[in-house]
Order: structure tokens, then sequence, then C-alpha cells
């Protein structure tokens, strides 16, 4: 509250400071809110840079503070050099204003806040997302900006070293244990795959839709279909890259086209991608133990057709076009139909044709009698 | 002759069947349509107009049926016109049908002037007849299989279902060929009659002219045709009763045929069953952050159980003591113990061999737990009961592996990498893990011993900074349970030893070990009357368990990393312990780190010797500090009342926040006796004052304002 620092000093320092803090306001759109009091970091370091710093919680937890000079530093706003008061916007004077949260929860929910003065950007993308709208319904639990993006060890997104499914996988166990077994996250994991979706390339980040109150699941083909229908990138892992079309050639496909055209605010029960291949546990069709492998086909199957029977699933093409190589019953019904059409209708055509000529031949005879 | 004749051309139910029939192709070919084209901008229209896809299927469907009745009914008609009204079946097929379209194509194209002999059905009309009747065949065929293909597939191969799919279609399509290109070109553009609209028309000469025989036969005929009493009779009587049976079957079969099969309209593909909100649990902790953070990062969320895990002595206690025996532990939380593998298997909390009907799986695994843990931990626990859950059964070739451990080639390391940070020269506890004997001699560990040994009883407790890794754990585990071998000779481990002397100042008293042969002899006892200095003595003791915190960070103001500030910290008062606010805080054991007995006894010693900083200097010679006498805690009036004229409001508004009833560096300055007691004043003193000296050092966090410090010196001008 009182400082012994003489006002000289003050002033060249205020100066100085407000002078930088301009300019990062001006080039990276930020517009960092300062307290008084406290303004060099090195003050906080004081103290914080005790490793065994701690403080604690009427819940009876206990929290370090120690604040790691190095990684700050090196964080994206430690490059920047914006004060510890910028975040910290009621600890400039020493001692701190008590806090009065109850629990280390309450207080990363108070502390996020924060986040919203400068990024009004990101805040207006996350405002009606899955878990803004669970937070607004009282779940403590919900993600804010720190539990994805750290606190003082914040990177830039490009520069992040961790997975982002590690990432959501804190709060997301169990999924992203299922997720790292798939097809896709053994690819990104195991061989840093760059090609494959991690949580965020089909669920969004920021805009991060839930599938509880959302028509996800009816949408769910096309965020499939983005990367599936890239010739070049499946066939470069020689992947059937007609997934798509087939699918949608077919009964579920066309039924879940017609929803997402016209009455995409409801819910189809016809299956999508991840209804037969699985949704966070996807395997290869090729794997033992994927659930579209012929073998473990009618378990699939029997998810919505509970009374199939063995030979339900080769009702099903696999994704493939009937040829003269492949599913060929199926080939010769159009390939009959291709015959009969043509030799019909040119027949009936041709019948009317000549009986139209007649008639005409007739009624120029007829006029030419009169 | 035939001019101006009247008759029925077709009888009423004839008229509404046809025009039933027409709406019902109709609306089959829209509906139909829009389902093989969704996409197309009168598709979407037409589903936007009329529901959705789901009533339009459900129109397609009931037109479906309700072209199945009236094939049915057809039937029927054709029967009774056939045997009730003996008219010949004019719609059959014949092979003069066959000459007859080849006479037409001459006809039509003028290679002769002779037209087909045709009677009552044309050609024309033959064919949109059976072209109809096939196409209704195959629509309503196709369309059963595909509105049932569970039943049909429990029957038939499934591919048929595909083949249905394709034949619906393109029969589709043939029909409404048919229909357009046919019907509309010989019924609508070459001759618009309404014989199938009104019901008598007149025989025009056209219908002279289109159908010579059947003209003929109706006007010479038309009194054979009339129906006797007995045909009537035998057809109330036993034809229409057999009819009306056979269509309610076939009702019922249509029933059946919309109704069949409901499984995949009901039901929903199962979600997927993982819990959403399922952290990590070093993430979101419901206790104590300190103390599990590293040990979960040891235990990742895999699943498959750590292999080298057999017992309750080869790991599974330790996992046990680690995860749960924070709060687990004897008379713990819910009465559970799990630190000793016989309460564990007498409260039933393992059932050997049974893992899914034990408790502590169990319980674990709800999401009411407090603590959730890691798949792997769950998954080696459950490995464990499912094997019987041995107390002691180490296979082998581990047995081997850890019989084979010893400080020189596998303990040292572990120690390095987790211990010595902070017992290695820091000695913290008075605990130096460097070399084998100074581990040995720390107590730390019981040998032979190891749910004994202190080390671990300490790391499970919880709370502890720094953890093990599993693997660290049960090597640690093993070694000390097999003797805590050294690995060494005699004269290596006295040379190890040695080593960590020169390195650094260990343990406070233990200075001279000179008999490297006897380490166990460093024990110093601190005799009565010795006298005690800094530099030999208490220095070693603050520079290993002080300066973390109390070096040059100064934390809570107060410095003891020398001589001369330690004293201006003003928490040792040279020669009256009982008043140094550093003997009163460790007294109290509110400071997070505490002495040990022996060194607080030292330094105890040390201040009541007048705290001299070496044999040179004795009590009554540190004038350089001009040591104060003993501060009485007597009443002092005149300092009394400027307290409570306003000096202790200066030190309520700026100072009591860390020094009130927290008393942060054991100083608390929340009234005047407390002030006095806290030995940060000397009266009379303000330059001895270790309060003034801090304000005016600017070292200490919060600062006065220049006037409140100056009232404050003036207030300890007063002296009295």
């Amino acid at each position: 509250m009182y400082t012994s620092v003489n006002r000289g000093t003050f002033l060249f320092h205020f100066i100085w400071f407000s002078l930088a803090l301009i300019i990062v306001t001006y080039t990276s759109g930020f517009q960092p809110v300062l307290g008084e009091g406290f303004t060099d970091n090195e003050e906080c370091y004081v103290c914080h840079s005790n490793t065994n710093l701690e403080m604690a919680f009427p819940s009876g937890e206990v929290i370090s503070i120690f604040v790691d000079r190095d990684e700050y530093e090196s964080s994206v706003h430690g490059e920047q050099g914006m004060a510890c008061i910028t975040c910290h916007a009621g600890t400039t004077e020493y001692p701190h204003q008590p806090r009065t949260e109850l629990n280390y929860r309450d207080y990363s929910l108070d502390l996020y806040a924060i986040c919203t003065r400068c990024h009004t950007e990101q805040i207006a993308e996350i405002r009606n997302n899955v878990h803004m709208v669970a937070l607004a319904a009282g779940n403590p639990n919900a993600a804010v900006c720190t539990d994805c993006h750290g606190t003082h060890n914040i990177l830039c997104v490009s520069e992040a070293i961790t997975p982002m499914n590690r990432t959501c996988g804190t709060c997301h166990g169990e999924i992203n244990e299922l997720y790292e077994l798939s097809v896709h996250g053994a690819a990104l994991i195991g061989d840093g795959n760059p090609d494959v979706p991690s949580c965020t390339d089909c669920h969004g980040s920021h805009e991060i839709i839930g599938p509880s109150n959302y028509p996800f699941h009816l949408f769910s083909p096309q965020i499939c279909g983005d990367c599936h229908s890239d010739r070049d990138l499946m066939e470069s892992y020689g992947i059937n890259p007609n997934v798509m079309d087939s699918y949608v050639s077919d009964f579920h496909g066309k039924t879940v086209i017609i929803f997402e055209t016209v009455a995409s605010d409801q819910e189809t029960n016809k299956p999508v991608c991840i209804d037969c291949h699985g949704v966070h546990d996807m395997l290869s069709p090729e794997d033992s133990h994927s659930s579209v492998l012929k073998e473990n086909l009618l378990v699939t199957c029997q998810k919505c057709h509970p009374d199939a029977s063995a030979n339900f699933p080769d009702s099903w093409l696999s994704h493939y076009n009937p040829g003269p190589d492949q599913i060929r019953p199926v080939f010769y019904v159009k390939v009959i139909y291709w015959i009969l059409i043509p030799l019909l209708v040119g027949a009936m055509a041709l019948y009317v044709v000549s009986d139209f000529v007649r008639q005409w031949l007739k009624l120029k005879g007829e006029m030419k009698d009169v | 002759m035939y001019k101006s004749i009247m008759f029925v051309r077709f009888s009423l139910s004839d008229r509404i069947s046809h025009w039933i029939f027409a709406l019902v192709v109709f609306l089959l070919a829209v509906t139909g349509f829009t389902q093989m084209f969704p996409m197309d901008s009168v598709s979407l229209w037409i589903f936007n107009s009329f529901g959705g896809i789901e009533d339009i299927r459900a129109l397609h469907h009931g037109c479906g049926f309700i072209s199945f009745v009236f094939i049915l009914y057809l039937i029927g008609a054709m029967a009774y016109q056939a045997f009730i009204r003996k008219i010949p079946i004019t719609m059959v097929p014949t092979s003069e049908d066959l000459q007859d379209i080849l006479q037409a194509y001459r006809y039509n194209l003028n290679a002769t002037d002779a037209r087909p002999s045709l009677g009552r059905a044309t050609l024309t009309k033959k064919f949109i007849f059976w072209a109809l009747m096939w196409g209704s065949i195959i629509m309503l065929l196709t369309g059963f299989i595909l509105l049932n293909p569970i039943v049909v597939t429990s029957l038939l191969p499934g591919v048929v279902i595909p083949m249905a799919k394709i034949a619906h279609g393109f029969e589709a399509l043939l029909v409404i060929l048919v229909l357009i290109i046919w019907h509309a070109y010989f019924f609508l553009m070459k001759r618009l009659d309404a014989m199938i609209t009104i019901a008598h028309p007149e025989l025009k000469e056209g219908h002279r002219i289109d159908h010579p025989i059947d003209a003929v036969d109706l006007y010479d005929n038309r009194d054979l045709r009339k129906i006797n009493e007995d045909t009537i009779e035998t057809y109330w009587r036993y034809h229409l009763p057999a009819y009306l049976l056979a269509c309610g079957a076939l009702l019922l079969g249509a029933f059946y045929f919309i109704n069949f099969e409901t499984t995949s309209i009901l039901t929903y593909a199962s979600p997927e069953n993982v819990p959403v909100f399922a952290p990590d649990e070093h993430i979101h902790p419901t206790g104590s952050l300190s103390g599990r953070l590293q040990l979960t990062t040891e235990l990742p969320h895999e699943s498959g159980a750590i292999n080298s895990i057999h017992s309750w002595k080869s790991g599974i206690g330790i996992l046990l003591l680690t995860n749960c025996a924070n709060c687990h532990e004897s008379e713990g939380i819910s009465g559970v113990n799990l630190r000793d593998y016989q309460s564990v298997v007498d409260y039933d909390l393992v059932i050997p061999g049974l893992p899914d009907e034990s408790r502590i799986l169990t319980v674990i695994s709800d999401e009411r737990h407090a603590d959730r843990y890691s798949v792997r931990l769950y998954d080696t626990i459950y490995d464990w009961i499912s094997s019987g859950a041995p107390e002691v059964n180490i296979p082998p070739e581990l047995e081997e592996r850890y019989s084979s451990l010893t400080w020189n080639t596998d303990i040292r390391q572990i120690m390095s990498d987790q211990c010595i940070e902070c017992h290695g020269s820091r000695a913290f506890h008075d605990l130096d893990f460097r070399s084998y004997y100074s581990t040995l001699d720390s107590g730390a560990i019981v040998l032979s011993s190891p749910d004994e040994s202190p080390i671990f009883i300490k790391i499970g407790a919880g709370g502890h900074p720094g953890q093990f890794s599993a693997d660290e754990l049960l090597d640690l585990h093993e070694w000390i349970r097999n003797g805590a071998q050294s690995g060494m000779s005699a004269d290596e481990a006295a040379l190890e030893y040695r080593e960590i002397q020169l390195a650094g100042f260990p343990i406070a008293g233990d200075v001279e070990a000179t008999d490297m042969e006897e380490p166990e002899s460093t024990e110093t006892e601190e005799l009565p009357g010795v006298l005690l200095t800094w530099d030999d003595n208490i220095s070693a003791i603050f520079t290993s368990a002080c300066t973390m915190c109390h070096g040059s960070n100064a934390l809570g103001g107060v410095d003891l990393s020398s001589y001369e500030v330690a004293l201006d910290s003003g928490s040792i008062i040279p020669g009256d312990p009982e008043s140094s606010s550093l003997i009163i805080t460790m007294r109290s054991e509110s400071h997070p780190a505490l002495l040990s007995a022996e060194d607080l006894d030292a330094v105890i010693q040390w201040i009541s010797g007048g705290a001299p900083k070496s044999t040179e200097s004795t009590a009554g010679d540190i004038d350089i500090l001009q040591a104060p006498e003993p501060v009485e805690p007597e009443d002092t009036p005149g300092m009394r009342e400027l307290w409570d004229e306003g000096i202790g409001s200066i030190f309520s508004a700026s100072c009591t926040t860390c020094h009130g009833s927290n008393a942060i560096g054991g100083v608390d300055l929340t009234s005047y006796d407390a002030v006095m007691e806290s030995g940060s004043i000397v009266p009379g003193d303000p330059a001895g004052s270790s309060l003034i000296v801090l304000m005016e050092s600017g070292n200490h966090p919060a600062l006065l304002s220049e006037e409140d410090l100056a009232a404050i010196r003036d207030w300890i001008i007063v002296g009295e």
C-alpha cells in the first residue's frame, strides 16, 4: 500500500511500463488491465520463486504457489513481458487481499474470468460452448480457459508440445484411453502422424458443441467425410475413398442426409459412421476387434436390429459398389434392367412413333381427298 | 349397322378402381422418386411441404398397402368375370398377339392396309395391363423385402436386400416410363375419350375400327351373358364367402406386411458408454495436491497391470501404502486399514481369487469414492487378487534380481534421483542419503523390515513433497527386505562416506568423524557447560535447516545466513532464549520446518551463552551489535499510552495480516505486550530495533510509509 521507492524512480518505471503496455496492446489486440502497487515481476518472484511456497484453502487443499520463472518467461505471456498483476490484478499489494474461495476449483473459476478481459474474440467463441453451458448450469468441473491452456506455462498452440488429446484427457480420461487405443489415436501418439484427427478436429475448439445439446450425431458423417472423401489422402493410406458416396447411396446414409437438409433440428435413429465403426475407440476394419470386421458385424447390426440373423449383415455392401468382380448378384439385377428398360421403352416408343406416322399419313390422305 | 349403340364400356367398380389405382400409383411414384433422388430441388420441396422423410416414407408404405389390396380386388374381379359371368378372359396373351404386333407395325408403317384383328382387349391394352400387373408384383415383392429385411434374411441370403432395392427402383422407373409413353399417348393424346370416366359412352365408329372382333361379339352375343338365377345363388352361397375369406386372410397378410418389423424403427444405436468427466486424479485431486502429484505421473492412465508385481510383499503393499494409506491407515477413513496384509484380508477388502467381489476394487471404481485411481493401478490389484492375492510370492527370476539389489548398483542412484536434493548436503530432518553409511545411520530404514522402516511410513503418510515411482519403491522395499546390502567393501563404503564429509557439512554435530571404520560414532552429545559458537556449531545448523527460506530470500524478513544478519533479524536475543522468537516459533511447532531436538537444544544453549560468534567473542563481547539486555516485559506506561493513542492502529492497519495470529516469522504484533515479547522492538533504541532495521532496509515484503515509520521511531525513543 505504501512504498519507499522514491517518486522519480517510480515515475520512470511507470512511464517505461506504460509505453511497453501500449505497444503490446496495439500489436496484439490485448487490453491488459493493470492494478496499482506492484508493477515489476521481480517483486513477485521474491516470494514466489520459493519452491516450498504453498497456499491452503478451507477445503484442506494445499497448492503450490511457486512460479517457475523460466517457465513463465518462455510462455506466450512471459515472452511479451506481461506483468504478473495483469492477471493477478488483486495482488498488487503485500500482504495480498485474502482469497475468499473455499477450494482450489473455485479459485480457478474465479481467476479464469481474467482471460476474458483481453481475449474478447475467443470469449465470444466459447460463449455457448458445451463447457460454458455446463458451467452456467452449475457444474464446477466444466473446463475453463486455464484448464486447457495452462496458467504460467501457456504456449502458442503452434508450439504446444502436449498432444491435444492429452490435454482433453485430463478431464475426459476414460474417453482419452479409448481414443489412444483407436486407429486414429494410435497413429497420433505412436507414430506422430499429423493426418489423423485429434479431439478438436472433430469436436471443434473454442466453439466446441457437445453431442448432447446439438444434432452433433446427425452431422457427424460430414466430419468423417472431410478426410475420408479426400481421394488423395485416402489413397495414400490405401483406404477406400468412396465410403461417403456408398454410405449416402444406401438407406441409412440417404435418410441421414435428408434429415441434415430438411430437418436439421431433429435426430434420426439411422446410424452414422460412429454407430458402426465406434466413437472414440474406432479401429481399422482389418483389426480383429473392429466392430465392422465381417466376423463382428452381426453384433454391431444387432445394436439397432436385435433380431438380425447371421445372413443380415450381408445386406450391407461394405461401402463397395456392385460390379462384375464384387457383389455380382446385385450387379446382375442392374444389368437385367439396363437391358430390359431400353428394350421395352424402345419398342414402345417405336410403336408410338409408327402409330403416329400412320395417323399422320391417314390424315394427310383424307385432306387430299377433301 | 353399329351406329349409336350405347352400352356400358366399364362398370362403375371398374371406373372407381381405375382412378383409385391411378392416384395410388401417382403417390407411389412421387414418394418413391423423392427418396431415390433426395437432393433434387423438387424432392426437397416435397419433403419440406409434406412433413419430411418419415411422413413421405409412411405415405409410400400406405400406398403400397392400398395397391396390394387393389391387386387382391383385381384378382377377385377377374375371377368373377371369368367364372360367374362367363365372360372370356380377353387379357390372356395368345399366340395371335405376336402376329398382331408385327401386323400392327407393318400397318403403321404403311406396309399393309390390313389392320390387325383385335378383340375387346387391344394389343395396347393387353400390354399396359400386363406391364402394370408384372410391375405391381415386382414392386410389392421387393417392397416387402425392403420393409422386412430381418425376416427375409432369416430365410434368404443377405444380398437379396440390395438386389430388391435395385429392382424396386428400376422397376418403378420402367412402370412410370410405360405409363408416360404408352398410356399417355394412346388414351390421352391419340383419342381423348371418357369411357373410363362416364358410364355410357356411345359406341363410336372409332371403337368399331379399333375393336372389330369385340364390337361384333358385344352386339351379337349380348343375350348370352345374362346371368341365370342358379349362377347367382351359387355366387352368393359359395363364391362370395370364399372370396371374402381369402381377401380377409390376405388383408391380414397386408397388415402384417406393414407392421411386421418394428425393430429398426424403434431402436436407437446405443451410444458410447463412457463417463464423460473422468479426470486424471493428479489434475483434479480431492485432497492434498502435494504428495500425489509425482506418484500419479508414474502411474499413468494405461490399461494393463504392472507385470513385476506379484504379491503383497513385492509391490501391492507399497502401492496401497502410497496411494491409499494417507486416508486408510489404522482407524482411518471408513474404518478401513490398508496398511497391512492381514487387515486387508480380514475385512474382506480383498477376497483372494474373487476380484469382482473384493470391496477394494468395487469401491475405487465407484465414482463416489473420493479419489479415483488409474486403470493401471486397478488392473494391477485385479491381477493380484485374481491370482489368489498372495502375501509373498515372488517368481524365482525376480527373487534373484531382488536379492542382488545393492546400494552400490541400484539404490544409490534412486536416492540420488529422488532424495538428496533435500536429504543430501542440506540434511533436512538429519537425513543424509548420499552414502551407504549415512543412510543406515539416519534411522530411516529398519534392516529386513521395510514395512516398519520410517522411509516407507513417511512416504505413505502423505504430504511428503517427493515421491518414488512404483518401480523405485519396489526396488527400495526389496533391498531393505534382503538386508540392505552395500555391494561394496568396507573400505569403499568408508571412502564414500568420507567423500560426502568433504563435499559438504552433512549433519549438525557430525563434524569430526575421524574413524571411518566406525561412522556410528558420529553422534555428538552437547555437554552442559560447553560454549557453543556460531562459527563452530550454529552456522552449520542454520545452513542445513533454515537458509533455504531464511537465506537470501529472507522469508518473513528473517535472514539467518550469517551471524550479523541473524542477530539483526530480531529473532535471536542473546542471553535470553525464552524471549527469542526463533526459539518460541520452534517450540510452538507452527513453523513449516522444525529443528531436530538436538539442534534446538544446541541453539538454545548457544543463545543462553550470549550467542557468540566464535570462541574469541564471548557473551559479553558482542558489542559490535550492542546486543541489548533481555527485554523485560514490564509495563512501560509512556509507550503503552502512545500505543493506545495511535501507534497500535498503525500496526493493526499495516502489519497484523501476517504478524497477527499467523505470527509469520514468529512475530506477533497484535498487542502491545505481544510486540514487546516479539523482540522486534528495543525500547529507547530504534537503531537496535529489528523492526526499524527491517523497514529501513527495504527487504521486507511490505513497507511502512515514511510518516508511519517516523511515528514508530519516535515511539521507540520514548523508551519507557
